[in-house]
């Protein structure tokens, strides 16, 4: 029996059946909480959130730099930051992924500020077309170059909103907590870039 | 006017291949090194701070026995030393004594 199951034993709850954060219940919230606790005295623990989020947290950086080796570094970088401060770390009733998603995006900032480069946003078009209704055929060229046109005259601050919400399909609070912005801040600027976006596009969103 | 560079993929990558990249050892690795340093640091400024405090300890006494008035034993040192030869008033002529 993994350690991972013995530390939440009386609950009983496998995390790793849960897909992404956005699932979670609040009892399985409190469930990783006791593993967040468990690992503070014993960092072998943490290998369970480890293999828990490492997929979402790799994809989201990968998507923020579209460089898989780069991606691997700024990864590892993330959970060794994330055990280092795992004994500041407070739990806001949200899921521990939250937290983590904000070392990434840390990460990822203080590698494009170093490097002084202008940052990346590599999306998916299967994505893209799930969120944009489009023909079979998929985005014409013209579309293609009218979608990227828009994205690009969005504020980079925007573009995050965008990502973490159609992206990652995580709640105004979790995003508002992981860009360090207010809630209401971060609804608005999705707004006004959804809004943008309708007069060209038909978004299969509704909030 | 954002400062990012949009980019399409058309194809996301598989959980096989993101799997490629997990390597918990290496974490584990990473974040022991990093706390060795961390507490090797920490010493290291440890013993400067003793030592600091060992330097103004020193330099602080020093200064006040340096700033210290002369005691009452050196006093009466100096008294002996500037009182009359006993032989001197020997030798003296009768003469002056009148």
């Amino acid at each position: 029996m993994s350690f991972y199951k013995l530390v939440i034993m009386p609950l009983i709850i496998d995390l790793n059946t849960l897909d992404t954060s956005r699932h979670m219940t609040d009892e399985e919230i409190a469930a990783e909480q006791q593993i967040i606790e468990a690992s503070k005295k014993d960092v072998q623990a943490f290998g369970a959130i480890y293999d828990h989020y490492f997929k979402g947290i790799f994809e989201f950086i990968y998507r923020r730099t579209d460089s898989e080796e780069l991606a691997d570094d700024l990864c590892s970088q993330t959970f060794v930051r994330a055990l280092e401060n795992l004994k500041r770390y407070e739990f806001r009733g949200l899921p521990f992924s939250a937290w983590l998603y904000r070392i990434a995006t840390n990460e990822v900032n203080k590698h494009f500020n170093k490097k002084n480069r202008n940052r990346v946003f590599s999306l998916e078009e299967e994505r893209v077309k799930e969120l944009m209704e489009t023909d079979d055929e998929g985005f014409t060229d013209a579309q293609i170059r009218q979608l990227k046109k828009i994205l690009n005259n969005l504020p980079t601050a925007t573009m995050e909103i965008l990502e973490l919400r159609f992206f990652e399909g995580l709640g105004f609070r979790e995003i508002a907590y992981i860009l360090n912005i207010g809630e209401s801040g971060a609804k608005m600027r999705l707004y006004r870039a959804v809004e943008k976006l309708r007069v060209q596009f038909n978004l299969n969103w509704k909030e | 006017m954002g400062r990012h560079e949009i980019r399409l993929r058309r194809h996301k990558m598989t959980s096989r291949r993101i799997e490629g990249h997990k390597n918990y050892y290496d974490v584990m690795k990473k974040h022991q090194r990093g706390s060795r340093t961390r507490r090797l640091l920490k010493l290291v400024l440890l013993f400067l701070f003793f030592v600091l405090l060992l330097g103004v300890v020193y330099f602080t006494s020093k200064l006040v026995a340096d700033e210290e008035p002369p005691t009452i034993e050196n006093e009466q040192v100096s008294m002996v030393i500037s009182g009359p030869e006993p032989a001197l008033s020997a030798d003296r002529p009768e003469s002056w004594s009148r």
